[in-house]
């Protein structure tokens, strides 16, 4: 027999008693079955992502043999893993990705030199993906990358799947992905038509790549991109025999890599692989065993988290059973049999939650999977259930609700029975030693986080530290709870009766209040790390132009081409004012460039000059016409006649502009100055580009000129030349763009208008804006604790609710006596802000150690500071050469939420969810 | 000191519970309580002892003593011959599953278990398996004329019906001692007659039985009624005829 008679009828009490208590029970499954929903979900989610080989093989080659690529030059040899550029993207010996398709020649002699190496009665097709294709819409323009694939050979098969129409069979047909057809409203039948109307597809079929939905993508047949750009060609392969992996050394001997169905299905021993013989780590993927110890450390705070937010309720459980469990003892049990009975409500829950949950978990995903499969990432594979795997997890919540119903299974082993039977309670004290222990346990929970965390810098020992502290705090709570109702007898009744309750009911009440404060605990932590992190991420960020500023241009990474034709001025102007809430806009210039630097076919010697505010004589490192100043988005060096002095430096510069008119040069820096001179040098450089080896040797020249400084405002530009001076160095100042000072924040709405308006205008130009530094974690912040909050209400719930059952007789008597009505109410109230209140402040105290600890880790020398780069569209920064530190910034907002905030908005679910009639005595029937 | 023994000896048969010299002091100090002062019992196989006195007088203390549940501060107790003073918590239970059967004023049964399953309790908590279990409680319930009640859940059933399952658990197992703390004090006078019959019958077929009652007209079933007061055994009625007992009294 399996399990002996008596566990038996302890599991048949369980069953019954969760049956009876539907509601408790429910609570209890939902806790504890909600980690094993995730766990199982995501494991399902994960075994269905994850490809068989052969599907891999699919997916990559088609129905293909071999997949061969050049490595980029026809001559050298390379070397590769068996599993090829699928997998293993290291280092020289694999192909060159996709990304520089473009830059890798296409010597013709490749097909030639592949067939050579082939088998007789080989069968080749081949594809090509190019650069992207820039597609007219309706709205605009929409990029998408274009392949030369003719994917309805039968080589091609499981590559691409069609999902309406045909594959195009002539050089103007063209198949688009959903993702695309979705994004331009192209249907089959449609025509479409590159942005510069030099061709037009008429779209015969909507595909879906495998690798996702979410690509966008176009398909033409191979002959129509052919010659038009370079382009990375893939050859597929349909050989008479397997193609062996020792074939495939053969192919990478004269430069080619591939993937062979053969060596991709069976590859060959590590020992006939040359790669590996180079690169002997390379050849499988390890998980570093501190991130699995960081990885459990986390897993088991949660779990921990659930056991005290589930220990309550099985104390309620044994709480009510105390009566049965006396009548046991009367009747024979043994102390292990009383345990047992309690030990059963988890077993039989934990069973419960953890076969539900499981269930769940699969029957989301499954759904998840027939719904947006494929929309993040790529297709999924077939559904993939391990059972095995679902009931490992499945256990994850058996042992949670064994381990939280491991305290109120050993305090019914010692039931008083006598007590029990006579309806009296029993108590037992709490040993002397436990808080001794548990205050040991703190001080070294501390310990090892703030002292271990931060001098070995290891987040294994500051998360060891937090749980231990944890735990400490757990076994100190009993006593905490008794100290603090000796308090008591100089408080109002409400709150007395709530303080001596949670003292009776210690058994709920510890494992409560220990759960708020392990809630609050994480939350204040991690709210005093973000906004510490946020305020040093405010300190660090750099703008790249003045707040509210936009700029203009035709590059986005800032100076080098000319800026679109000076035409368009008053088109850009115009785009800018009409779109966005401007107060100025102004074009920007630089120094002045000559033509024979763009001419492509020069016939003669060119110069052009550069200008340095440092002696180029003195120091290697000058700060040059072509560079950027600091962060700045704008050239080192700017011509401005000023008009848009202002707002390159974002606030009212009228001295600044008198001095640009007057012909006065304006730097960022008063440093610069001596007696309102600024002394410079000119660089001019003169070569011959027919003579790429001839060396110039063009003399540095000193200038000094009258000038001004700017200290206050964004440091746009190291210097502002007026446009005479500018005129006499290098010649007519090039249009650069446009600077906007904007009025506020341009909206979604606003910055597409613009973005419409300037590609009207040439397609070239883009629009960036200075936002400043911008944060949402404020909001996260307050919904963390928000989250924490309401762990912290279910526990003071579940907890009141116990003291509430357990207080009847009091209120009784208190009826009784003649108290009102709103007695109850009060008392109840009373309660719940106990149990929120001592964990909430506990907890937040506590919460200070973990953040403490890892701000002092952080503060080490040799750590990383953070790069902050805001949206896309907005400018990025860089980190300053020396970056600022972090420092503890402590959200009182936050830290007030949590501390008072919690505690009071529990009592006031407590007050809205208490009856305020009070019970009458009734006997017993 | 006072003594109060109310000696009594079977001859034919051994005493199934034997309290030699009890005593059971709560407390310290100026809070000491003496719940029992001295008493020594004796209840032979057979015998139906009621035990009556006022509140506070030490009554149901003395059946928890009796039962194991509690231990005396000085004297002995003997059940079936074990001497219960030194054993252990786990062998003291044991003794309750095979010798002893509680019966309580009311809530006797778990609520959660049916009546069959209540009755084969301290059985499957002595490891019986299950199904002989089951069986065994089933024949103790059509004994007493409850097979009808076997799958039903205590809340379904009357409070008589409730008592006398919990009568049917005290026996199970051939147990010898039933000790009833008032089992008929939330019953009507009817429903309470059955329960008396029911536990005067199991006297009859061989069991000894304590009844703590307060109630003069329950204790005329029993052989014979001892008295209690501020823990001492003050006096006891004449001993009914009876071929099995002769009584010896000494006060």
């Amino acid at each position: 027999m399996a399990l002996s008679a008596s566990f038996r009828a302890a599991l048949r009490i369980a069953r019954r008693d969760a049956w009876r208590n539907k509601g408790r029970s429910l609570l209890v499954i939902a806790l504890i079955g909600l980690p094993v929903l995730v766990l199982s979900a995501v494991d399902v989610g994960w075994r269905t992502y994850q490809l068989s080989p052969a599907q891999r093989l699919t997916r990559e080659i088609g129905a293909a043999d071999l997949a061969v690529r050049s490595a980029g030059s026809a001559t050298d040899a390379v070397q590769q893993t068996p599993q090829g550029w699928l997998d293993h993207s290291v280092g020289y010996a694999t192909a060159p990705s996709t990304d520089h398709a473009s830059e890798i020649p296409e010597p013709a002699s490749d097909e030639a030199a592949l067939r050579t190496m082939l088998p007789a009665g080989s069968r080749v097709i081949s594809y090509i993906e190019r650069e992207s294709l820039t597609i007219r819409t309706k709205d605009g323009v929409e990029y998408a990358p274009l392949v030369g694939f003719d994917y309805a050979d039968p080589i091609a098969k499981g590559k691409v799947k069609q999902l309406s129409g045909r594959a195009p069979r002539t050089a103007d047909e063209i198949a688009i992905t959903s993702k695309l057809s979705t994004r331009t409203g192209f249907k089959v039948g449609d025509t479409l038509t590159t942005y510069d109307k030099k061709s037009s597809y008429t779209v015969v079929g909507i595909v879906d790549s495998i690798y996702g939905r979410r690509d966008s993508g176009a398909y033409v047949i191979p002959s129509a991109v052919e010659g038009v750009s370079p382009g990375q060609r893939t050859w597929l392969v349909d050989t008479p025999g397997p193609f062996t992996w020792q074939q495939v050394l053969q192919l990478n001997k004269i430069g080619f890599v591939a993937i062979s169905r053969q060596a991709y299905l069976h590859p060959p021993p590590k020992s006939q692989v040359p790669y590996y013989s180079l690169a002997p780590n390379s050849g499988g993927n390890t998980v570093s065993t501190s991130a699995v110890a960081t990885i459990t450390l986390v897993a088991g705070m949660a779990l921990l988290e659930v056991v005290l937010l589930a220990g309550p309720a099985f104390a309620v459980s044994a709480r009510r059973q105390r009566r049965d469990l006396a009548l046991m003892a009367a009747t024979g049990g043994r102390p292990g049999h009383l345990r047992n009975v309690v030990l059963a409500n988890g077993v039989v829950l934990g069973l419960a939650a953890g076969v539900i949950g499981a269930v769940l978990g699969t029957g989301i995903t499954g759904a998840a999977m027939g719904l947006f499969g494929g929309l993040i990432g790529q297709i999924p594979g077939p559904f993939d259930i391990r059972p095995l795997e679902l009931g490992g997890v499945a256990l994850v919540s058996l042992l949670t609700a064994v381990l939280a119903a491991l305290v109120p299974a050993r305090a019914a082993a010692k039931t008083d029975v006598v007590a029990a039977l006579a309806g009296r309670r029993g108590q037992a004290a709490i040993k002397r030693r436990v808080p001794i222990i548990g205050t040991a346990v703190i001080l070294i929970g501390i310990l090892v986080a703030l002292a271990g965390g931060s001098a070995t810098r290891s987040i294994n020992l500051l998360l060891a530290g937090i749980v231990i502290t944890e735990f400490g705090l757990i076994i100190c709570t009993p006593t905490l709870i008794t100290l603090l109702a000796k308090l008591g007898r100089w408080l109002p009744f409400a709150p007395r009766l709530a303080l001596r309750d949670a003292t009776r009911n210690r058994s709920s009440a510890a494992p409560a209040v220990a759960a708020v404060m392990a809630s609050v605990i994480g939350a204040i932590a991690i709210a005093i790390i973000a906004t510490s992190q946020t305020d040093l991420d405010r300190r660090s960020y750099e703008p790249a132009m003045a707040t509210n500023a936009a700029w203009v241009n035709d590059d986005y990474y800032g100076p080098g081409t000319p800026a679109a034709d000076a035409t368009d001025d008053a088109a850009v102007t115009s785009a800018l004012r009409t779109a966005l809430d401007t107060t100025s806009v102004s074009p920007v210039y630089r120094l002045g460039e000559p033509a024979c630097l763009y001419d492509p076919t020069p016939s003669g010697p060119c110069s052009s000059a550069n200008v340095s505010l440092e002696d180029p004589t003195a120091t290697s490192r000058g700060e040059l016409t072509g560079t950027r100043y600091r962060n700045s988005i704008f050239n080192n060096v700017v011509v401005d006649g000023g008009s848009a002095v202002s707002t390159l430096f974002g606030t009212p510069e009228p001295a600044a502009e008198a001095a640009l008119r007057a012909g006065k040069v304006v730097v960022s820096d008063s440093a610069q100055l001596k007696n309102g001179m600024l002394t410079f040098w000119i660089l001019t450089s003169t070569w011959d580009p027919t003579q790429p080896n001839a060396a110039s040797g063009d003399p540095v020249k000193e200038m000094t000129v009258p000038a001004v400084a700017v200290d206050d405002g964004f440091a746009a530009a190291q210097a502002i030349l007026p446009p005479a001076l500018a005129r006499s160095i290098a010649g007519e100042p090039v249009l650069e763009g446009w600077v906007a000072g904007l009025a506020r924040r341009p909206t979604t709405k606003e910055r597409q208008a613009v973005n419409k308006a300037l590609v009207d205008i040439a397609p070239e130009l883009q629009v960036r804006t200075e936002d400043g530094f911008r944060t949402s974690s404020e909001w996260a912040l307050f919904a963390l604790v928000g989250a924490a909050g309401l762990i912290a209400l279910g526990a003071a719930a579940i907890a009141t609710m116990l003291a509430n059952v357990d207080g009847r007789a009091d209120l009784v008597t208190l009826g009784a006596i003649g108290a009102s009505p709103r007695t109850r109410r009060v008392v109840s109230m009373g309660r719940a802000g106990v149990i929120a209140g001592i964990g909430c402040v506990i907890g937040t105290a506590a919460g200070f150690v973990p953040a403490i600890a890892w701000i002092k880790r952080q503060a080490l020398p040799g750590s990383s500071s953070g790069v902050i780069s805001s949206d896309g569209f907005s400018a990025t920064s860089q980190p300053s050469p020396l970056p600022p530190q972090l420092h503890l910034v402590v959200p009182w907002p936050v830290i007030a939420l949590a501390a008072v905030g919690i505690p009071l908005i529990a009592m006031l679910f407590a007050g809205l969810f208490t009856r305020s009639r009070l019970p009458s005595e009734r006997r017993p029937e | 000191m006072t003594t109060t023994s109310l000696a009594v000896q079977p001859v034919l048969n051994h005493p199934v519970l034997e309290l030699r010299g009890v005593s059971r002091v709560h407390g310290h100090g100026d809070a000491v309580v003496t719940a029992l002062d001295n008493v020594s019992l004796n209840v032979a196989a057979g015998e139906f002892v009621a035990v009556m006195g006022p509140s506070g007088s030490g009554k149901s203390t003395l059946l928890t003593i009796a039962g194991g549940l509690d231990s005396p501060t000085s004297g002995d107790v003997v059940v079936s011959n074990v001497r219960l003073g030194g054993l252990t918590r786990t062998n003291l239970a044991a003794v309750r599953r095979r010798s002893i059967g509680y019966v309580f004023q009311n809530l006797n049964l778990i609520p959660s278990l049916t009546a069959a399953e209540n009755v084969m309790l301290p059985r499957e908590l002595d490891g019986v398996p299950t199904r002989r279990a089951r069986r065994e409680a089933v024949a103790i319930l059509a004994e007493i004329g409850l097979e009808a009640l076997a799958d039903r859940f205590p809340d379904d059933m009357s409070g008589g019906q409730q008592q006398r399952v919990a009568i049917a658990r005290a026996i199970v197992g051939d147990r010898k001692l039933i000790l009833a703390d008032e089992p008929t004090g939330a019953l009507d006078s009817v429903t309470g007659e059955e329960v008396l019959r029911l536990l005067r019958a199991r006297c009859d077929a061989g069991a000894a039985a304590i009844l703590v009652t307060h109630d003069a007209r329950h204790a005329g079933w029993a052989d014979r009624v001892v008295f209690l007061r501020d823990g001492k055994l003050v006096d006891e009625t004449a001993p009914l005829d009876s071929p099995e007992t002769l009584l010896v009294a000494e006060v």
